[in-house]
């Protein structure tokens, strides 16, 4: 089963001494109980108390809320980062005193994503970036994969998998696909990488239209009343209100060809 | 058919203050930018809910599951029972019903949301759940903050439910009579709610709508920067307890209980319409005046058993054996529900019979 790129957080605590020590202690305590497939370490800091957490859950905000509300003289600063976006809460006497979000791509991942006017996706993509090349997850309205290419844009062959999904089995050059024979495996690394890379983007971004329908029920429902059309992957109503235009990146501009890479050849493809 | 010759104890609704009552809501609401969910428990009449649409609410709240199925049954497509729903088989009749309807409902309990959720699975249908707070009533709701954010990661994350924000009415502000303490006790609900719904979207939940309000406050939510959808309800007939706040109102009193002296003395009359035609729980009705509205100054409701109401004068002349009387209700809702039936009259005329289709629906 893959794994969603865990969100990560800087948690930050400011207070008179003594409730700080106190607050510490139970934050401690409550992340066990409450939040326990968390990773909580505390960084070594002069100026208050400074957690860095990790978790595939999200910061458990309730938590913290709460321990706020306790400690009414102390000041919480969150500074958050999922693989899609980041931003800043700050929280005061359980209240919310301040909070920032970037941009809808403002997270550790390159990412790119192109819609149609219905907000049909037309293309969408995840980089990896490597020492060896670019590892990445892709998606049209009707198709996904992963593909391997290397790091340059003159790069002339494009990897995807096509098959059982347990290889690179695909091989494009020139805008015309043959089979890889025979398949390549994915490396362990590699696996790992793509499954994390590809469930982290689907959370943020994606539903399924065959998905159990206790899944889906809410997106068809906002998708009827928006009289948008269903496909085989969808992006979620949120992030459709959310974003304006047709065109999101957060790709560095010697990264951009990877998208028309991939528009001119797979994606052409599978686009029905 | 006049209106002199409507048999009694009788609703009479006049429809141009009716109708003038219904779209100076509506206008206030477009011209706030607030959505409007006008609350149906106050008329438990689909004609009335119909209107109401018709003049661009979004759709209409009531209290209860059986309510909301007359409603839907009526055609209204889009109603919140701004309630607790608690025990499975209401739970179930309401999954049943969000098959064919936009169905809403409050939770102030995380294992009453993992039932209604459990109810809408089964039924394969969606739900619309609101985490009511604690807007200053004391009654239902929990407390806002770090409670309601709590509920609200939960519902967030149960199948079948869609999270769709607050629900924060805070009943007893409506007949505080002072300006003054309406306001403040409608700043204390706004702050409730802005401060749970801050802790809710940092928690990266989507919190759209934040609604509430009735008539004695609407204006005040409107203006908070907080609420976006009003759930008003009275404005459209108006009570004797409304008439009672220490503010000018554009709303009309337009619904009367009409009835007749069935018994005279010198000292009072006794009319036809006691507690099984109209509500004391908020006072003594008003009389308005005579069956066709001329005012009868100097003349009471005093008293009221089961079938009697007493009527005296402080001056004026009483009203004659068999002639007829308008009453104010003291409060509309529980008066409503004691009708079969509301007689819509125009220009003295009886011009539409409207049942009364959710009298009675207490489930």
């Amino acid at each position: 089963m893959s794994q969603a790129l865990p969100m990560e957080a800087v948690i930050t605590v400011h207070g008179p001494g003594q409730l700080l020590r106190a607050f510490r202690k139970r934050m401690i305590k409550s992340f066990a109980e409450e939040a326990p497939e968390g990773r909580l370490q505390e960084q070594p800091s002069d100026d208050g108390v400074v957690f860095a957490y990790s978790s595939s859950e999200g910061v458990p905000f309730p938590s913290l809320v709460a321990l706020s509300t306790h400690y009414p003289d102390c000041v919480v600063g969150i500074l958050w980062s999922k693989a899609s976006s980041s931003g800043e809460t700050t929280l005061q006497n359980g209240q919310v005193k301040e909070a920032s979000r970037d941009s809808l791509l403002g997270g550790r991942i390159p990412q790119a994503i192109e819609l149609a006017a219905d907000g049909t996706l037309r293309l969408a993509l995840a980089l990896d970036i490597g020492h060896d090349g670019m590892l990445g997850y892709c998606a049209t309205a009707d198709a996904e994969t992963w593909f391997k290419l290397a790091s340059r844009p003159d790069a002339p062959e494009l990897l995807t998998v096509g098959g059982d999904g347990s290889a690179w089995d695909e091989c494009w050059r020139d805008g015309h696909c043959a089979p890889v024979l025979p398949a390549q495996a994915f490396s362990g690394t590699e696996r790992r990488t793509l499954e994390s890379l590809a469930a982290a983007f689907r959370a943020e971004w994606l539903w399924y239209a065959h998905a159990p329908a206790e899944q889906t029920i809410v997106e068809q429902q906002r998708y009827a009343a928006a009289r948008r059309p269903v496909r085989p992957i969808n992006v979620k109503s949120l992030k459709l209100a959310e974003q304006s235009g047709s065109r999101l990146s957060s790709l560095a501009a010697e990264q951009a060809w990877v998208m028309e890479r991939l528009r001119t050849t797979w994606a052409q493809d599978t686009t029905q | 058919m006049r209106v002199e010759d409507v048999d009694t104890p009788a609703l009479i609704l006049e429809l141009a203050p009716f109708e003038r009552n219904l779209n100076r809501m509506a206008a206030f609401a477009s011209k706030a930018g607030m959505r409007l969910r006008p609350h149906a428990k106050m008329h438990k009449t689909p004609a009335v809910a119909r209107r109401q649409v018709d003049r661009g609410a979004v759709g209409v709240c009531c209290q209860k599951t059986s309510e909301a199925e007359v409603l839907v049954d009526a055609g209204i497509e889009d109603v919140l029972v701004s309630n607790q729903v608690v025990g499975m088989a209401k739970l179930k009749r309401l999954a049943v019903l969000a098959q064919r309807a936009t169905i809403g409902l409050c939770v102030d309990d995380a294992s009453n949301a993992r039932a209604v959720s459990a109810a809408a699975v089964a039924a394969g249908s969606l739900i619309h759940a609101y985490v009511e707070i604690n807007a200053g009533a004391d009654r239902c709701g929990v407390a806002p903050g770090a409670a309601a954010l709590a509920l609200a990661v939960v519902v967030a994350s149960l199948p079948n439910l869609r999270f769709m924000g607050l629900q924060a009415y805070h009943g007893g502000a409506q007949h505080l009579r002072s300006d003054a303490e309406r306001e403040a006790a409608i700043a204390a609900a706004i702050d409730r709610a802005r401060t749970s719904r801050d802790l809710i979207r940092a928690a990266g939940i989507d919190c759209p709508v934040i609604t509430g309000a009735g008539t004695g406050t609407y204006e005040l939510e409107a203006a908070s920067g907080v609420y976006n959808e009003l759930q008003p309800g009275s404005y459209a007939f108006m009570d004797a307890d409304y008439g009672r706040n220490q503010a000018s109102t554009p709303y009309e009193h337009s619904l009367f209980v009409l009835t007749s002296v069935m018994s005279r003395s010198p000292e009072h009359a006794v009319v036809d319409c006691g507690l099984k035609a109209h509500s004391v729980d908020s006072g003594m009705p008003l009389v308005a005046g005579d069956a066709g509205g001329r005012p009868m100054p100097g003349v009471g409701y005093v008293k009221a058993s089961d079938e009697h109401g007493v009527i005296t004068s402080s001056g004026g002349d009483l009203p004659a054996l068999g002639s007829k009387v308008r009453l104010i209700p003291g409060h509309i809702d529980p008066t409503v529900n004691l009708h079969d039936w509301i007689v819509g009259v125009r220009d003295g005329m009886v011009a539409e019979l409207w049942p009364v289709t959710a009298r009675g629906a207490m489930w």
